[in-house]
Protein backbone atom coordinates (compact mmCIF):
# COMPACT_ATOMS: atom_id res chain seq x y z
CA UNK A 1 0.00 0.00 0.00
CA UNK A 2 2.74 2.41 0.94
CA UNK A 3 4.59 1.75 -2.29
CA UNK A 4 1.43 2.24 -4.33
CA UNK A 5 0.75 5.50 -2.57
CA UNK A 6 4.29 6.67 -3.25
CA UNK A 7 4.01 5.62 -6.87
CA UNK A 8 0.77 7.53 -7.22
CA UNK A 9 2.42 10.57 -5.67
CA UNK A 10 5.37 10.31 -8.07
CA UNK A 11 3.02 9.89 -11.00
CA UNK A 12 1.06 12.97 -9.99
CA UNK A 13 4.28 14.98 -9.66
CA UNK A 14 5.46 13.68 -13.02
CA UNK A 15 2.24 14.71 -14.76
CA UNK A 16 2.23 18.08 -13.04
CA UNK A 17 5.84 18.79 -14.01
CA UNK A 18 5.20 17.57 -17.55
CA UNK A 19 2.34 20.06 -17.87
CA UNK A 20 4.39 22.95 -16.50
CA UNK A 21 7.52 22.49 -18.61
CA UNK A 22 6.50 25.05 -21.30
CA UNK A 23 6.35 27.78 -18.68
CA UNK A 24 9.71 26.75 -17.30
CA UNK A 25 11.02 27.00 -20.85
CA UNK A 26 9.56 30.47 -21.42
CA UNK A 27 10.82 31.65 -18.06
CA UNK A 28 7.49 32.59 -16.49
CA UNK A 29 7.19 29.72 -14.00
CA UNK A 30 7.33 30.83 -10.38
CA UNK A 31 10.31 30.12 -8.18
CA UNK A 32 8.48 27.37 -6.33
CA UNK A 33 7.42 25.69 -9.58
CA UNK A 34 10.98 25.84 -10.89
CA UNK A 35 12.26 24.23 -7.67
CA UNK A 36 9.69 21.45 -7.96
CA UNK A 37 10.56 20.89 -11.61
CA UNK A 38 14.31 20.88 -10.94
CA UNK A 39 13.86 18.32 -8.22
CA UNK A 40 11.79 16.05 -10.43
CA UNK A 41 14.13 16.43 -13.42
CA UNK A 42 16.99 14.96 -11.42
CA UNK A 43 15.20 11.61 -11.31
CA UNK A 44 13.01 11.63 -14.47
CA UNK A 45 14.74 11.11 -17.78
CA UNK A 46 11.45 11.47 -19.68
CA UNK A 47 10.89 14.98 -18.38
CA UNK A 48 14.53 15.87 -19.03
CA UNK A 49 14.14 14.77 -22.65
CA UNK A 50 10.86 16.64 -22.95
CA UNK A 51 12.48 19.78 -21.52
CA UNK A 52 15.20 19.59 -24.19
CA UNK A 53 12.56 18.99 -26.87
CA UNK A 54 10.45 21.96 -25.74
CA UNK A 55 13.51 24.21 -25.60
CA UNK A 56 14.20 23.32 -29.22
CA UNK A 57 10.61 24.06 -30.17
CA UNK A 58 10.80 27.35 -28.29
CA UNK A 59 14.07 28.28 -30.00
CA UNK A 60 12.73 27.29 -33.40
CA UNK A 61 9.60 29.38 -32.98
CA UNK A 62 11.66 32.41 -32.00
CA UNK A 63 14.25 32.15 -34.76
CA UNK A 64 14.40 34.80 -37.41
CA UNK A 65 13.45 38.41 -37.52
CA UNK A 66 9.98 39.70 -37.14
CA UNK A 67 7.88 41.45 -39.73
CA UNK A 68 7.98 45.22 -39.66
CA UNK A 69 4.86 47.02 -40.77
CA UNK A 70 4.61 50.80 -41.09
CA UNK A 71 2.68 51.94 -38.06
CA UNK A 72 1.58 55.20 -39.72
CA UNK A 73 -0.19 53.42 -42.56
CA UNK A 74 -2.07 51.10 -40.23
CA UNK A 75 -2.96 53.94 -37.90
CA UNK A 76 -4.26 56.07 -40.74
CA UNK A 77 -6.53 53.25 -41.90
CA UNK A 78 -7.70 52.59 -38.37
CA UNK A 79 -8.64 56.24 -37.85
CA UNK A 80 -10.62 56.26 -41.08
CA UNK A 81 -12.52 53.18 -39.92
CA UNK A 82 -13.13 54.72 -36.51
CA UNK A 83 -14.52 57.87 -38.12
CA UNK A 84 -16.74 55.81 -40.40
CA UNK A 85 -18.10 53.83 -37.47
CA UNK A 86 -18.69 56.90 -35.36
CA UNK A 87 -20.87 58.56 -37.96
CA UNK A 88 -24.32 59.01 -36.44
CA UNK A 89 -26.70 56.36 -37.67
CA UNK A 90 -29.50 58.74 -38.68
CA UNK A 91 -27.60 60.87 -41.22
CA UNK A 92 -26.02 57.70 -42.46
CA UNK A 93 -29.41 56.22 -43.06
CA UNK A 94 -30.78 59.41 -44.59
CA UNK A 95 -27.85 59.77 -46.90
CA UNK A 96 -28.05 56.20 -47.92
CA UNK A 97 -31.81 56.04 -48.09
CA UNK A 98 -31.90 56.72 -51.80
CA UNK A 99 -29.43 53.97 -52.54
CA UNK A 100 -30.72 51.50 -50.02
CA UNK A 101 -34.29 52.02 -50.99
CA UNK A 102 -33.50 51.90 -54.66
CA UNK A 103 -33.79 48.17 -54.98
CA UNK A 104 -36.75 48.00 -52.66
CA UNK A 105 -38.75 50.74 -54.31
CA UNK A 106 -37.30 50.57 -57.78
CA UNK A 107 -40.37 48.98 -59.28
CA UNK A 108 -42.72 51.60 -57.82
CA UNK A 109 -40.42 54.49 -58.65
CA UNK A 110 -41.52 54.74 -62.24
CA UNK A 111 -45.16 54.48 -61.24
CA UNK A 112 -44.83 57.16 -58.59
CA UNK A 113 -42.98 59.46 -60.93
CA UNK A 114 -45.65 58.99 -63.56
CA UNK A 115 -48.37 59.70 -60.99
CA UNK A 116 -46.56 62.84 -59.84
CA UNK A 117 -46.33 64.07 -63.39
CA UNK A 118 -49.96 63.29 -64.08
CA UNK A 119 -51.12 64.89 -60.87
CA UNK A 120 -48.98 67.98 -61.43
CA UNK A 121 -50.36 68.26 -64.93
CA UNK A 122 -53.92 67.85 -63.65
CA UNK A 123 -53.45 70.48 -60.94
CA UNK A 124 -52.05 72.93 -63.46
CA UNK A 125 -54.90 72.30 -65.84
CA UNK A 126 -57.63 72.56 -63.15
CA UNK A 127 -56.03 75.39 -61.17
CA UNK A 128 -56.17 73.40 -57.96
CA UNK A 129 -53.85 74.60 -55.20
CA UNK A 130 -51.14 72.11 -54.25
CA UNK A 131 -51.81 70.03 -51.16
CA UNK A 132 -49.12 68.15 -49.22
CA UNK A 133 -48.60 64.84 -50.93
CA UNK A 134 -49.88 61.74 -49.22
CA UNK A 135 -47.00 59.74 -50.65
CA UNK A 136 -43.29 59.87 -50.16
CA UNK A 137 -40.72 60.65 -52.81
CA UNK A 138 -37.47 58.83 -53.04
CA UNK A 139 -35.63 61.87 -51.72
CA UNK A 140 -37.75 61.95 -48.57
CA UNK A 141 -36.43 60.22 -45.46
CA UNK A 142 -38.06 56.80 -45.47
CA UNK A 143 -40.01 56.51 -42.27
CA UNK A 144 -40.56 52.83 -43.01
CA UNK A 145 -36.87 52.06 -42.93
CA UNK A 146 -35.88 50.66 -39.55
CA UNK A 147 -33.24 52.36 -37.45
CA UNK A 148 -29.71 51.09 -37.97
CA UNK A 149 -29.02 48.62 -35.20
CA UNK A 150 -26.09 46.53 -36.50
CA UNK A 151 -22.89 47.26 -38.36
CA UNK A 152 -21.79 44.49 -40.72
CA UNK A 153 -18.71 43.84 -42.83
CA UNK A 154 -18.62 40.81 -45.10
CA UNK A 155 -16.01 39.27 -47.33
CA UNK A 156 -15.59 41.03 -50.63
CA UNK A 157 -16.31 37.71 -52.30
CA UNK A 158 -19.81 37.50 -50.83
CA UNK A 159 -22.40 37.95 -53.56
CA UNK A 160 -25.54 40.05 -53.26
CA UNK A 161 -27.57 36.85 -53.29
CA UNK A 162 -25.58 35.37 -50.42
CA UNK A 163 -25.94 38.59 -48.45
CA UNK A 164 -29.68 38.57 -49.05
CA UNK A 165 -29.90 34.92 -47.98
CA UNK A 166 -28.05 35.88 -44.82
CA UNK A 167 -30.28 38.80 -43.86
CA UNK A 168 -33.80 37.95 -45.05
CA UNK A 169 -34.39 34.91 -42.77
CA UNK A 170 -33.40 37.06 -39.80
CA UNK A 171 -35.69 39.92 -40.82
CA UNK A 172 -32.71 42.21 -41.19
CA UNK A 173 -32.50 44.86 -43.84
CA UNK A 174 -29.68 47.01 -45.18
CA UNK A 175 -30.52 50.58 -44.27
CA UNK A 176 -27.16 52.09 -45.11
CA UNK A 177 -23.86 51.41 -46.78
CA UNK A 178 -21.68 49.91 -47.76
CA UNK A 179 -19.43 52.88 -47.08
CA UNK A 180 -15.88 53.11 -48.39
CA UNK A 181 -14.76 50.60 -45.77
CA UNK A 182 -17.45 48.14 -46.77
CA UNK A 183 -19.53 48.70 -43.63
CA UNK A 184 -23.27 48.03 -43.97
CA UNK A 185 -25.82 49.41 -41.52
CA UNK A 186 -28.58 46.91 -40.81
CA UNK A 187 -31.99 47.54 -39.35
CA UNK A 188 -34.37 44.99 -37.86
CA UNK A 189 -37.82 44.63 -39.41
CA UNK A 190 -40.70 44.13 -37.01
CA UNK A 191 -40.86 44.20 -33.24
CA UNK A 192 -39.18 42.17 -30.52
CA UNK A 193 -35.85 41.68 -32.21
CA UNK A 194 -33.01 40.36 -30.06
CA UNK A 195 -30.10 42.30 -31.51
CA UNK A 196 -27.52 40.40 -29.46
CA UNK A 197 -28.88 37.15 -30.86
CA UNK A 198 -28.78 38.50 -34.41
CA UNK A 199 -25.20 39.67 -33.87
CA UNK A 200 -24.18 36.27 -32.51
CA UNK A 201 -25.82 34.47 -35.44
CA UNK A 202 -24.14 36.73 -37.99
CA UNK A 203 -20.77 36.32 -36.30
CA UNK A 204 -21.06 32.57 -36.61
CA UNK A 205 -21.68 32.80 -40.34
CA UNK A 206 -18.93 32.11 -42.81
CA UNK A 207 -18.00 35.15 -44.85
CA UNK A 208 -18.88 37.60 -42.11
CA UNK A 209 -15.83 39.58 -41.10
CA UNK A 210 -17.19 41.95 -38.51
CA UNK A 211 -20.48 42.47 -36.70
CA UNK A 212 -21.21 44.93 -33.94
CA UNK A 213 -24.41 46.38 -32.52
CA UNK A 214 -24.75 50.10 -33.10
CA UNK A 215 -24.10 52.08 -29.93
CA UNK A 216 -27.25 52.84 -27.98
CA UNK A 217 -29.35 50.23 -29.72
CA UNK A 218 -28.16 47.40 -27.51
CA UNK A 219 -29.03 49.28 -24.35
CA UNK A 220 -32.35 50.32 -25.82
CA UNK A 221 -33.36 46.71 -26.41
CA UNK B 1 21.84 14.93 -34.47
CA UNK B 2 20.45 18.40 -34.75
CA UNK B 3 22.24 20.89 -32.54
CA UNK B 4 20.28 22.01 -29.54
CA UNK B 5 19.86 25.74 -29.64
CA UNK B 6 20.53 26.95 -26.15
CA UNK B 7 18.20 29.68 -25.10
CA UNK B 8 18.23 31.88 -22.12
CA UNK B 9 15.51 31.24 -19.61
CA UNK B 10 13.79 34.54 -19.38
CA UNK B 11 10.95 36.61 -20.63
CA UNK B 12 11.25 37.61 -24.28
CA UNK B 13 11.84 41.24 -25.08
CA UNK B 14 8.26 41.84 -26.18
CA UNK B 15 6.86 40.75 -22.86
CA UNK B 16 9.66 42.33 -20.83
CA UNK B 17 9.10 45.73 -22.37
CA UNK B 18 5.50 45.93 -21.33
CA UNK B 19 4.56 49.43 -20.50
CA UNK B 20 3.54 50.69 -17.18
CA UNK B 21 0.00 49.43 -16.70
CA UNK B 22 -1.09 52.63 -14.98
CA UNK B 23 -0.23 54.59 -18.13
CA UNK B 24 -2.22 52.12 -20.21
CA UNK B 25 -5.19 52.38 -17.87
CA UNK B 26 -5.10 56.16 -18.24
CA UNK B 27 -4.99 55.84 -22.03
CA UNK B 28 -7.91 53.41 -21.98
CA UNK B 29 -9.95 55.78 -19.82
CA UNK B 30 -9.38 58.53 -22.37
CA UNK B 31 -10.29 56.18 -25.22
CA UNK B 32 -13.56 55.47 -23.43
CA UNK B 33 -14.31 59.19 -23.78
CA UNK B 34 -13.66 58.93 -27.55
CA UNK B 35 -10.20 60.50 -27.35
CA UNK B 36 -8.55 59.58 -30.65
CA UNK B 37 -5.13 60.85 -29.53
CA UNK B 38 -5.20 58.25 -26.77
CA UNK B 39 -6.14 55.55 -29.27
CA UNK B 40 -3.22 56.72 -31.41
CA UNK B 41 -0.84 56.34 -28.45
CA UNK B 42 -2.09 52.89 -27.46
CA UNK B 43 -1.92 51.72 -31.08
CA UNK B 44 1.71 52.82 -31.40
CA UNK B 45 2.58 51.10 -28.15
CA UNK B 46 1.12 47.71 -29.06
CA UNK B 47 1.50 47.71 -32.85
CA UNK B 48 4.87 45.96 -32.97
CA UNK B 49 3.82 43.33 -30.44
CA UNK B 50 0.63 42.48 -32.29
CA UNK B 51 2.37 42.41 -35.66
CA UNK B 52 4.97 40.04 -34.24
CA UNK B 53 2.22 37.79 -32.92
CA UNK B 54 0.23 37.77 -36.16
CA UNK B 55 3.26 37.33 -38.39
CA UNK B 56 3.54 33.87 -36.85
CA UNK B 57 0.35 32.95 -38.71
CA UNK B 58 0.74 34.71 -42.04
CA UNK B 59 3.20 36.88 -43.93
CA UNK B 60 0.39 38.70 -45.74
CA UNK B 61 0.90 42.26 -44.53
CA UNK B 62 -2.60 43.34 -45.50
CA UNK B 63 -4.12 40.56 -43.38
CA UNK B 64 -1.85 41.30 -40.43
CA UNK B 65 -2.81 44.95 -40.57
CA UNK B 66 -6.48 44.07 -40.87
CA UNK B 67 -6.44 41.90 -37.75
CA UNK B 68 -4.47 44.53 -35.81
CA UNK B 69 -6.99 47.19 -36.83
CA UNK B 70 -9.97 44.94 -36.10
CA UNK B 71 -8.50 44.48 -32.64
CA UNK B 72 -8.22 48.22 -32.10
CA UNK B 73 -11.71 48.83 -33.43
CA UNK B 74 -12.94 46.55 -30.66
CA UNK B 75 -10.75 48.46 -28.18
CA UNK B 76 -12.35 51.69 -29.39
CA UNK B 77 -15.83 50.23 -28.93
CA UNK B 78 -15.24 48.40 -25.65
CA UNK B 79 -12.83 50.65 -23.76
CA UNK B 80 -15.64 51.75 -21.44
CA UNK B 81 -16.16 48.12 -20.42
CA UNK B 82 -12.64 47.72 -19.01
CA UNK B 83 -12.99 47.22 -15.27
CA UNK B 84 -9.35 46.86 -14.29
CA UNK B 85 -9.64 43.22 -13.30
CA UNK B 86 -6.57 42.47 -15.41
CA UNK B 87 -3.68 44.36 -16.92
CA UNK B 88 -4.53 46.42 -19.99
CA UNK B 89 -2.00 44.39 -21.97
CA UNK B 90 -3.81 41.18 -21.01
CA UNK B 91 -7.19 42.69 -21.85
CA UNK B 92 -5.95 43.92 -25.21
CA UNK B 93 -4.20 40.66 -26.05
CA UNK B 94 -7.40 38.87 -25.09
CA UNK B 95 -9.22 40.87 -27.76
CA UNK B 96 -6.43 40.14 -30.24
CA UNK B 97 -6.73 36.45 -29.32
CA UNK B 98 -10.45 36.37 -30.09
CA UNK B 99 -10.09 38.31 -33.36
CA UNK B 100 -7.23 36.04 -34.45
CA UNK B 101 -9.07 32.90 -33.39
CA UNK B 102 -12.05 33.90 -35.49
CA UNK B 103 -9.81 34.65 -38.48
CA UNK B 104 -8.07 31.28 -38.10
CA UNK B 105 -11.38 29.41 -37.79
CA UNK B 106 -12.61 31.08 -40.95
CA UNK B 107 -9.39 30.28 -42.80
CA UNK B 108 -8.61 33.96 -43.32
CA UNK B 109 -4.95 33.70 -42.34
CA UNK B 110 -3.24 31.60 -45.02
CA UNK B 111 -0.15 29.92 -43.59
CA UNK B 112 1.41 28.65 -46.81
CA UNK B 113 3.78 31.57 -47.09
CA UNK B 114 5.41 30.64 -43.78
CA UNK B 115 6.71 27.42 -45.27
CA UNK B 116 10.22 27.83 -46.57
CA UNK B 117 10.72 30.66 -44.13
CA UNK B 118 14.19 29.31 -43.44
CA UNK B 119 15.24 30.57 -46.87
CA UNK B 120 14.80 34.06 -45.54
CA UNK B 121 17.02 33.12 -42.62
CA UNK B 122 19.76 31.61 -44.75
CA UNK B 123 23.13 32.54 -43.39
CA UNK B 124 21.80 33.54 -40.00
CA UNK B 125 24.09 31.85 -37.49
CA UNK B 126 22.64 29.43 -34.95
CA UNK B 127 19.40 28.94 -36.88
CA UNK B 128 18.27 25.35 -37.28
CA UNK B 129 16.56 25.52 -40.67
CA UNK B 130 15.34 21.94 -40.59
CA UNK B 131 13.73 22.49 -37.23
CA UNK B 132 12.03 25.69 -38.42
CA UNK B 133 10.64 23.96 -41.49
CA UNK B 134 9.39 21.11 -39.36
CA UNK B 135 7.80 23.47 -36.89
CA UNK B 136 6.07 25.57 -39.52
CA UNK B 137 4.50 22.46 -40.97
CA UNK B 138 3.73 20.87 -37.62
CA UNK B 139 2.10 23.98 -36.20
CA UNK B 140 -0.42 24.02 -39.03
CA UNK B 141 -1.64 20.61 -37.83
CA UNK B 142 -2.79 22.05 -34.52
CA UNK B 143 -6.26 23.34 -33.85
CA UNK B 144 -6.47 27.15 -33.76
CA UNK B 145 -6.86 27.02 -29.97
CA UNK B 146 -3.82 24.77 -29.50
CA UNK B 147 -1.73 26.86 -31.88
CA UNK B 148 -2.66 30.10 -30.16
CA UNK B 149 -1.75 28.80 -26.71
CA UNK B 150 1.61 27.62 -28.02
CA UNK B 151 2.32 30.95 -29.73
CA UNK B 152 1.25 32.92 -26.68
CA UNK B 153 3.56 30.91 -24.44
CA UNK B 154 6.59 30.42 -26.67
CA UNK B 155 6.61 33.53 -28.86
CA UNK B 156 4.84 36.12 -26.74
CA UNK B 157 6.26 34.77 -23.48
CA UNK B 158 3.07 34.83 -21.44
CA UNK B 159 2.64 32.90 -18.22
CA UNK B 160 0.07 30.17 -17.70
CA UNK B 161 -2.17 32.49 -15.67
CA UNK B 162 -1.89 35.29 -18.20
CA UNK B 163 -2.90 33.00 -21.05
CA UNK B 164 -5.85 31.71 -19.04
CA UNK B 165 -6.88 35.30 -18.43
CA UNK B 166 -6.48 36.38 -22.07
CA UNK B 167 -8.29 33.38 -23.50
CA UNK B 168 -11.00 33.43 -20.86
CA UNK B 169 -10.28 29.78 -20.11
CA UNK B 170 -9.53 27.88 -16.90
CA UNK B 171 -5.84 27.18 -16.27
CA UNK B 172 -6.59 23.47 -16.71
CA UNK B 173 -7.90 24.14 -20.23
CA UNK B 174 -4.76 26.06 -21.17
CA UNK B 175 -2.61 23.21 -19.85
CA UNK B 176 -4.69 20.69 -21.77
CA UNK B 177 -4.40 22.64 -25.02
CA UNK B 178 -0.65 22.93 -24.58
CA UNK B 179 -0.40 19.25 -23.72
CA UNK B 180 -2.27 18.18 -26.85
CA UNK B 181 -0.28 20.63 -28.97
CA UNK B 182 2.99 19.13 -27.72
CA UNK B 183 1.80 15.58 -28.26
CA UNK B 184 0.54 16.37 -31.74
CA UNK B 185 3.80 18.06 -32.71
CA UNK B 186 5.76 15.14 -31.38
CA UNK B 187 3.62 12.69 -33.32
CA UNK B 188 4.10 14.46 -36.63
CA UNK B 189 7.83 14.93 -36.12
CA UNK B 190 9.07 11.63 -37.57
CA UNK B 191 6.89 11.95 -40.64
CA UNK B 192 8.12 15.43 -41.33
CA UNK B 193 11.79 15.57 -40.53
CA UNK B 194 13.01 12.42 -38.81
CA UNK B 195 13.44 14.60 -35.78
CA UNK B 196 12.53 11.91 -33.25
CA UNK B 197 15.13 9.44 -34.47
CA UNK B 198 17.84 12.04 -34.21
CA UNK B 199 16.66 12.90 -30.77
CA UNK B 200 17.55 9.47 -29.47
Amino acid sequence: MKNTSTDNGCERTHLRVWDLLPWVVNGTASESVRREVDEHLRECIHCREELVRQRRVHAGMNAGGGVELPVERGLDRLMRKVEARDEPAAPHVAAAAGGAARSRWAWVACGLAAMVLLEAGGFLALGVSHQPAAYRTLSSPDALLPQASIRLVVDASMTAGELQALLVPRNLQIVGGPNEDGVYSLGALGQGHDIEKDVAALRATRGVRFVEPVDGVRSAQ
Amino acid sequence: MLPVVEISIGRPKAAASRSNDADDVALLARIATRDKAALDSLYREYHRRLVRFLARFTRREDLIEEVVNDTFLVVWQKAHEFRGHSRVSSWLMGIAYRVTLKALRQGLLPTESLEGEHEALAGEPGVDHELIDWLNKGLTRLTPEQRLVMEMAYVMGYSLDEIADMTGSPVSTVKARMFHARVKLRNVMPALAGFAEEDQ
